[in-house]
Parts: structure tokens; C-alpha cells; sequence
């Protein structure tokens, strides 16, 4: 009986499961490139896109400058930003009607 | 270049950690692409003191005192040195071999209930000088690598004299400790975050049952929560985990 009603008050965790959502695709927001480690969002294709020139040199996520080819940098990160968002999305979909 | 992941297990009286290993080996194949060197020669053990993992079966001897070692013992060039108790449930950690730094770490765990579970193990000693996990590391055969490893065993043959310079008991040899007083030499006694992997490392306490789902990248977490004392359940989805509680690990590796 106890074990009963051990299961059914079970019930999911969701704000948990959505922190932990969050922290799995901050990491899958990180790529190599170049020589360098980035993360994928806003900030940086903003920054990647207020320059015109073919190279530029930025900081890596450790602070290293890191000499990039711009456009093909911004490429690779709006399409990860957008690829994992995508991705965080369904699954944050997903959870929430877990009950 | 070579790449590859290296694996200390070693059984006691309690834990198969023989078994966990090639259950791990399976899935760094499947998630990571990468082989697998297993070191579980009893002659290559080192005894690290006895640990608590489960309050019911109370301590168990850990032959964990192996991993200054990992330089020789690795034959890659690059390599990751796991716990077996980590499921490898992504390809995350392929993006160690992509940076390839001499030496990565982790820094902080994550607690993946969300109860702030390891908040007071992020320092250690009475100077609550900065710790690292060694659950998960990464070297490539760049000098600074074994530097480190250098130090680390250096450390461990002087594990009295640190253990009273860092003010923390002297009886259970722990690796994250010894790294993290490594790192804290090299780095010129400040936190070196140079090398720190830029993620925290999920970790599941000992008191949370977890058991395969549906599909191989599916595990169920089960758990009470600390404030309401509720019996609450997680779904993770691939996610990498390093698991403490053994029991529920082996039961997991039996299963599948």
C-alpha cells in the first residue's frame, strides 16, 4: 500500500527538468572554431555582423583573441543558435505536458 | 593524431566496476566515436581510503589513486580520462578534443535535481581554496599535460604536508583535491580558469534513484525534494551524467 501511494503522489519535476534543459543547451550553444571556442547567440552575430571586413580578430570564450573569417563564423553560429533553440523548444514542449 | 578515452576500474567488496566500464566503453563508441583503454589490473591499483556512497552498506575500499598515472598509462594523444560512474549520453565532451587545450578539468557541478546538492563541495580545507572535479579530464601530450601530472604525484607522495598546509584530513586521498592544488601551483596560486571546461558537470546525488527509459539516451531520475519533502520524478534526455549512486549505476549497466 505504501509503495501505492509513493507512486502516485509521484509527480514530475518540471521546474527542475527545465534548469536542467537550460544548462544541456548552453552547452550545446559552445562550438570550436578556428583555433577558438565560441558560444552561439545574439551577442555574438551582432557583433559579427556590425563589421564588414573578410578577417576580424575576437575574444574566445576563454578570452583568447582568436583571428576568424567573419562571415563564415556567422554562419556556423546563427545556424547553431537557431539549430538549439529549435531543438530546446521541442523538448521544453515536451515537458511541460508531462504530468 | 590519436584519440581516445582511458578508464580506471578497479572491484571491491561491493561495486563491480569492471562491468560499469564496459558498459561505459559501449556508449563513448556509440556517442563519441572514440575507443576505449580500460586499466583494471589489480597490480596497477593504488588504495585512495575508504568512501561512503551508500549509508546502508556503509564505506567501501576505492582504488582510486591511480590517475597521476594517466599520462603513462594513456596510449593517446589525445585523451579523456572518465569515471566509469559517468554515462556518456551525448557527444559534448567531443568538443574537449576540438579545443585541445594540455589540460581540462571541471570546475563546478551541476546539480541536476536542482537542490543545490554540491554547493560545499566547490572549495576545500579550512582555506576553502577552489576544488575541482576529476570525474572528467582531458590531456593532450603537450608539456604543461605533464606538468600537471608531475605535480599531482608529487602531491599524492606528499599528501600529509599538503593535506596540513590546505588544513583538510589527510585520510582518504582525493584526486579533485589533489588536481585542484596542482592547477593552483601552475596557475601561480590563483584559480586558473584556463583550464576549466566551460560547462558544470550534471551529477546525480546518492540518494536519487535513476533507472534506464525509453531509449538509450532516456534515464529516469526519482527523488524527494528538500523544501515540500515530495517524491518528484525527472525524465533526462540526452544528457551526460555522472551518477553517485553506485548501486542504482550497476543495476542500470545489469539492464542493458
Amino acid at each position: 500500500m505504501d509503495d501505492i501511494v509513493k507512486k502516485i503522489r509521484a509527480c514530475f519535476d518540471h521546474e527542475a527538468a527545465k534548469q536542467t534543459l537550460r544548462e544541456k543547451y548552453e552547452a550545446k550553444l559552445l562550438f570550436a572554431h578556428q583555433g577558438g571556442m565560441f558560444r552561439a547567440g545574439p551577442e555574438l552575430i551582432v557583433l559579427l555582423t556590425s563589421y564588414d571586413t573578410g578577417e576580424m580578430v575576437i575574444p574566445d570564450e576563454f578570452g583568447n583573441p582568436t583571428k576568424v573569417t567573419r562571415l563564415a563564423l556567422l554562419d556556423e553560429v546563427k545556424h547553431r543558435w537557431q539549430e538549439q533553440l529549435n531543438a530546446w523548444l521541442v523538448e521544453l514542449d515536451e515537458i511541460s505536458r508531462q504530468r | 593524431m590519436s584519440k581516445g578515452v582511458l578508464l580506471y576500474a578497479f572491484n571491491n567488496d561491493t561495486t563491480d566496476y569492471v562491468s560499469m566500464a564496459h558498459w561505459s566503453a559501449k556508449r563513448i563508441e556509440k556517442y563519441l566515436g572514440l575507443p576505449t583503454t580500460i586499466i583494471s589490473d589489480m597490480d596497477e591499483a593504488e588504495y585512495g581510503g575508504v568512501r561512503v556512497f551508500n549509508a546502508t552498506k556503509g564505506g567501501e575500499k576505492w582504488y582510486n589513486a591511480s590517475r597521476n598515472r594517466a599520462w603513462e598509462h594513456s596510449p593517446y594523444d589525445q585523451t579523456l580520462v572518465l569515471d566509469v560512474d559517468y554515462i556518456v549520453n551525448s557527444d559534448l565532451l567531443g568538443l574537449l578534443f576540438d579545443i585541445d587545450k594540455p589540460f581540462m578539468i571541471h570546475r563546478y557541478a551541476l546539480d541536476v535535481t536542482n537542490r543545490a546538492h554540491f554547493v560545499a563541495l566547490d572549495n576545500f580545507g579550512e582555506h576553502q581554496f577552489p576544488s575541482t572535479w576529476a570525474t572528467v579530464m582531458y590531456f593532450n601530450r603537450n608539456n604543461e599535460g605533464k606538468y600537471i601530472f608531475e605535480l599531482v604525484d608529487m602531491i599524492k607522495k606528499n599528501w600529509k604536508h599538503y593535506s596540513d598546509l590546505y588544513k583538510f584530513s589527510s585520510r582518504t586521498f582525493r584526486n579533485d583535491w589533489a588536481f585542484s592544488i596542482a592547477m593552483g601551483i601552475i596557475g601561480g596560486h590563483k584559480e586558473p580558469q584556463y583550464y576549466h571546461i566551460p560547462w558544470p558537470l550534471p551529477t546525480v546525488g546518492t540518494d536519487v534513484e535513476i533507472e534506464q527509459g525509453e531509449g538509450d539516451d532516456m534515464f529516469t531520475l526519482k527523488y524527494i525534494t528538500h523544501l515540500q519533502q515530495k517524491a518528484v520524478v525527472q525524465n533526462i534526455r540526452g544528457l551526460d551524467m555522472h551518477v553517485m549512486n553506485k548501486e542504482a549505476m550497476e543495476a542500470i549497466c545489469a539492464g542493458s
